[in-house]
């Protein structure tokens, strides 16, 4: 099989590999807090957190690094070992 | 409690033209706070939709999780095919313009890098599964060393031949396990030369129903968004070379650099 058509089954992607994205990825802005969602390892955001987490912003992030790491802790460098993780 | 709160799907450049894009979260409108050289591109939302003590159940509910998910997805999407996006989580929210504009100004300069770093790039989406059965079948071509026991065991006489495949067999499951765990490393080291960035995710704990083989490699890389054919042919290589011999792959994508604005992700 190629990539190619690798490509076109994107449309039926699993909704577990798009939440694992959008809610675990990107520019993180304030706390969040790691849950499991019907068995899938997600991030979910503490909203009212959020929402209250704006203006102490900087207390809010060592608030998460304690709970989580980096909030890319996920993003191993280049050549880590797969079957380290 | 009607209170309105803004909703920020990702920073774009200043000059971006947000006149054309999709709906946004709870079918709001998506639009663009400008503020420098950058912009947030935001709705408007309800409040008491996203606070209180029904938001625990909420974000609970994989059906109302992804719905939003989707049309998060959608706008961040719509941006990423008409210029650089640095997609921010699901549900950052903010009080209100001024705490957007602070957000954009405080940490305009993280933004900016972040947005050169994906800028004309997108990410796409690999996982590596392993299926025993098959991958035990076929390690007389994986692996040397069960070659070779397989060998001996076959040119033994027929006393020693039994004990010979009491070894061969003790042997092939931790076997498998190497080997899928060498097949993983090589995988990403080949497509991984093709990338500007590449990064290794944490391996699904579960396969989803239906899909076979146990995870050994659940990777992003970001690609030049005019030239993916190199990647594409590498990948075809590997799928050739592997699944006849008991690994099958997945591969997403094109999506917008999700694993790739982090300070963390930097350039190889």
């Amino acid at each position: 099989m190629s990539a190619d058509q690798r490509v076109d089954d994107t449309e039926e992607l699993v909704l577990s590999d798009l939440l694992n994205r959008v809610l675990d990825r990107g520019v993180v802005i304030a706390g969040t807090v790691t849950i499991s969602v019907a068995d899938v390892d997600l991030v979910r955001v503490g909203l009212n957190i959020f929402i209250a987490a704006i203006e102490t912003e900087l207390q809010r992030s060592t608030d998460r690094d304690l709970l989580r790491g980096s909030p890319f802790n996920a993003s191993l460098p280049l050549r880590h070992s797969p079957s380290g993780k | 409690m009607a209170e309105e709160i803004q909703y920020v799907y990702g920073v774009v450049d200043a000059h971006f033209d947000a006149g054309t894009a999709p709906a946004g979260i709870d079918g709001t409108g998506v639009g663009l706070q400008v503020e420098g050289d950058v912009a947030a591109l935001l709705s408007i939302v309800e409040g008491d939709v996203y606070s209180g003590p029904q938001i625990e159940e909420r974000t609970a509910d994989l059906e109302w999780l992804g719905a939003r998910a989707r049309a998060h997805d959608a706008v961040v999407s719509w941006a990423d095919d008409r210029g650089a996006v640095v997609p921010l989580p699901m549900f950052s929210l903010f009080r209100d313009r001024a705490g957007v504009a602070a957000m954009l100004r405080d940490r305009r300069e993280e933004l900016g890098r972040a947005l050169s770093r994906v800028r004309d790039r997108q990410e796409y989406g690999v996982r590596l599964f392993r299926i025993d059965e098959a991958v035990t079948a076929s390690l007389g071509d994986l692996s040397p060393r069960i070659a070779q026991l397989g060998r001996t065991a076959a040119a033994a006489s027929p006393g020693q031949r039994y004990l010979l495949t009491r070894k061969l067999e003790a042997e092939q499951a931790s076997e498998v396990k190497r080997i899928g765990a060498e097949v993983a490393q090589r995988a990403f080291d080949a497509l991984a030369t093709h990338a500007a960035v590449a990064v290794l995710d944490a391996l699904p704990r579960r396969t989803l129903e239906g899909m076979a083989g146990t995870a050994v490699l659940n990777a992003s890389f970001l690609l030049p968004r005019a030239d993916t054919e190199p990647f594409r042919r590498e990948l075809t290589g590997l799928i050739d070379e592997y699944e006849p011999r008991g690994f099958r792959f997945e591969f997403t994508g094109p999506w917008p650099p999700y694993h790739f604005v982090g300070e963390g992700a930097n350039e190889r």
